[in-house]
């Protein structure tokens, strides 16, 4: 009803003009490419565009699809020394793949090493699964699986590299359950 | 600048058919549907206090303002279900535009806050659902083909198959969004060696955790058909970036982008990225079209307005179906047609739109 209002009356198309304007200064400097125009625009729009939400990121395989592929496992050591490698959830192509993006996102991230302050937490976190399914782990140690692509001529060999262990306090030696 | 002033008038203030809101609206819900309930699963391993991001970032020490969320940085699990509650009750209420203004704010409230308690979960195909909540709160989506327009229609004894009209401006904001967002990938990507060279497709092919049905390994690995795919997937984005506001070609430009966006989902995981983008695609569709649609699929369910009306005697929407057949034919458009639509909403015996 309000906005019926407003639409037809002319200080009511003015009001909402200007809210207009508002939202497409906010979707056109969040979109501007890295640029002095975007350094002196978006500061204006950005505390309207991330409370609207309106922050969005286009870069989808660009500005070129990663060459080599980053996998994320940890490798779980019990007490008494014998290992588990945990994988990242994923589901079946059809539905499953509706939710397991989320987790490959997540193993994305945490592996790329953007942000260190992510690894304590998945640690935490899989040992807490662990825990939860009556498994006793010492260590978690999340790897990264770095598989070169190339168009030409056979890849780079795969390598694995251990970035963080996380021992887990209060553990005590002994089989896993 | 008094044509400036009009043009401007014209653009977003025209008054057309509701039809298109409301199916932007019941799609948009069953998309945010689909999308809550497959987060279901994950809800407190992703928000909650011994999740895998036990904390909220902290957006203000890195410099970014106007972040807000229901959640805090550290909520309880009960508070997480909460949330999670109001999200999948608000996305059946706008499916169904039960309170649908009221079910927008709260689906648009929780998305902004589950995407912002833990962004590390979200893709770009998440933001544009995030972006599209903000735009279901603007569009009167609760005038027609809703539970809200059945009520009033109970009271006013209103047709409740006649959409009311209503100004365009929502559904022009998702459109000029859809554009910005193909630009801004196109753009993103001819900066790109992998892209001006042809070899992006088979790059991205070859990510295998992100692959999600078979392709022939022919296909995944030919430089040639990748050639030919990282092309056409730039030569796409431009078009509906651009072409999209053409009134001849838009029909084949978003039918391109259906094509596109089917073999995205074909190939990657990439969630509900393609469905959030085919809502943003339903905003191009003419108001007229919308109601010859609608009207046809009301006539396969059986439903005779004629009976029901008071009098009789000839429908008042069989004006707006043939002007949308007409429509349809022509190709028409919802932004060139601005002389047309006018006449429509003038000879448009619907009321505004209310509620909603």
């Amino acid at each position: 009803m309000v906005q019926e209002r407003l639409e037809s009356s002319r200080i009511g198309r003015v009001l909402i003009s200007v809210g207009i304007l508002v939202v497409l200064g906010a979707v056109f400097t969040w979109n501007l490419p890295p640029s002095e125009l975007a350094i002196r625009t978006q500061p204006a729009f950005q505390r309207v565009t991330l409370a609207s939400g309106l922050d969005q990121n286009w870069s989808v395989f660009a500005p070129d699809p990663p060459k080599s592929e980053l996998d994320f496992e940890a490798r779980i050591v019990y007490g008494d020394s014998t290992q588990r490698i945990w994988k990242v959830p994923t589901g079946d192509p059809f539905l499953g793949a509706y939710w397991d993006y989320r987790w490959l996102k997540w193993g994305e991230i945490v592996t790329a090493g953007i942000d260190a302050r992510l690894w304590l937490p998945a640690a935490q976190w899989i040992a807490r699964q662990e825990q939860d399914a009556g498994r006793r782990p010492v260590s978690v140690t999340l790897m990264r699986h770095i598989k070169p692509r190339s168009l030409a001529g056979p890849a780079a060999p795969q390598s694995t590299v251990d970035f963080y262990t996380y021992p887990v306090p209060g553990a005590t030696d002994g089989p896993p359950a | 600048m008094r044509k400036a002033l009009r043009a401007w008038d014209r653009f977003w203030f025209t008054t057309r058919s509701t039809s298109t809101a409301a199916v932007v609206r019941i799609a948009g819900g069953l998309v945010l549907l689909a999308w809550a309930v497959a987060l279901g699963r994950d809800v407190l391993s992703f928000f909650g206090p011994e999740g895998i991001l036990p904390k909220a970032p902290d957006y203000r020490a890195a410099g970014l303002k106007g972040i807000w969320g229901l959640l805090g940085s550290t909520p309880s699990p009960a508070v997480v279900i909460v949330v999670y509650v109001a999200l999948v009750v608000g996305a059946v209420c706008l499916v169904v535009g039960f309170h649908s203004r009221f079910a927008a704010l709260v689906v648009f409230a929780t998305v902004v806050s589950f995407t912002r308690r833990n962004p590390t979960v979200f893709n770009s195909g998440d933001a544009l659902l995030r972006v599209l909540t903000f735009f279901l709160v603007l569009v009167p989506g609760g005038a027609a083909l809703s539970v809200d327009r059945w009520r009033r229609t109970r009271k006013t004894g209103e047709d409740f198959w006649q959409p009311p009209v209503g100004a365009v401006w929502p559904l022009r904001l998702m459109q000029v969004q859809l554009s910005v967002a193909y630009l801004a990938a196109a753009w993103a990507k001819v900066g790109g060696v992998t892209w001006r060279e042809g070899s992006a497709v088979t790059y991205a092919l070859r990510v295998g955790f992100i692959r999600r049905l078979p392709l022939p390994h022919s296909v995944t690995q030919s430089l040639l058909l990748s050639n030919v795919a990282s092309y056409a997937t730039l030569a796409t984005e431009l078009a509906l970036g651009l072409l999209v506001w053409n009134r001849r070609l838009r029909r084949r430009v978003l039918l391109v982008g259906v094509a596109f966006h089917l073999i995205l989902d074909y190939a990657f995981r990439v969630g509900f990225f393609s469905y959030g983008m085919f809502v943003f695609y339903l905003a191009f569709v003419p108001p007229e079209t919308m109601d010859t649609w609608l009207s046809r699929a009301r006539d396969k369910l059986g439903h005779r307005r004629a009976g029901r009306r008071p009098g009789g005697g000839a429908d008042e929407g069989d004006v707006s179906t043939g002007s949308g057949a007409a429509a349809e034919a022509e190709g028409a458009d919802s932004v060139a047609a601005p002389a047309r639509a006018g006449a429509l909403a003038g000879s448009d015996p619907s009321p505004r739109l209310a509620g909603g």
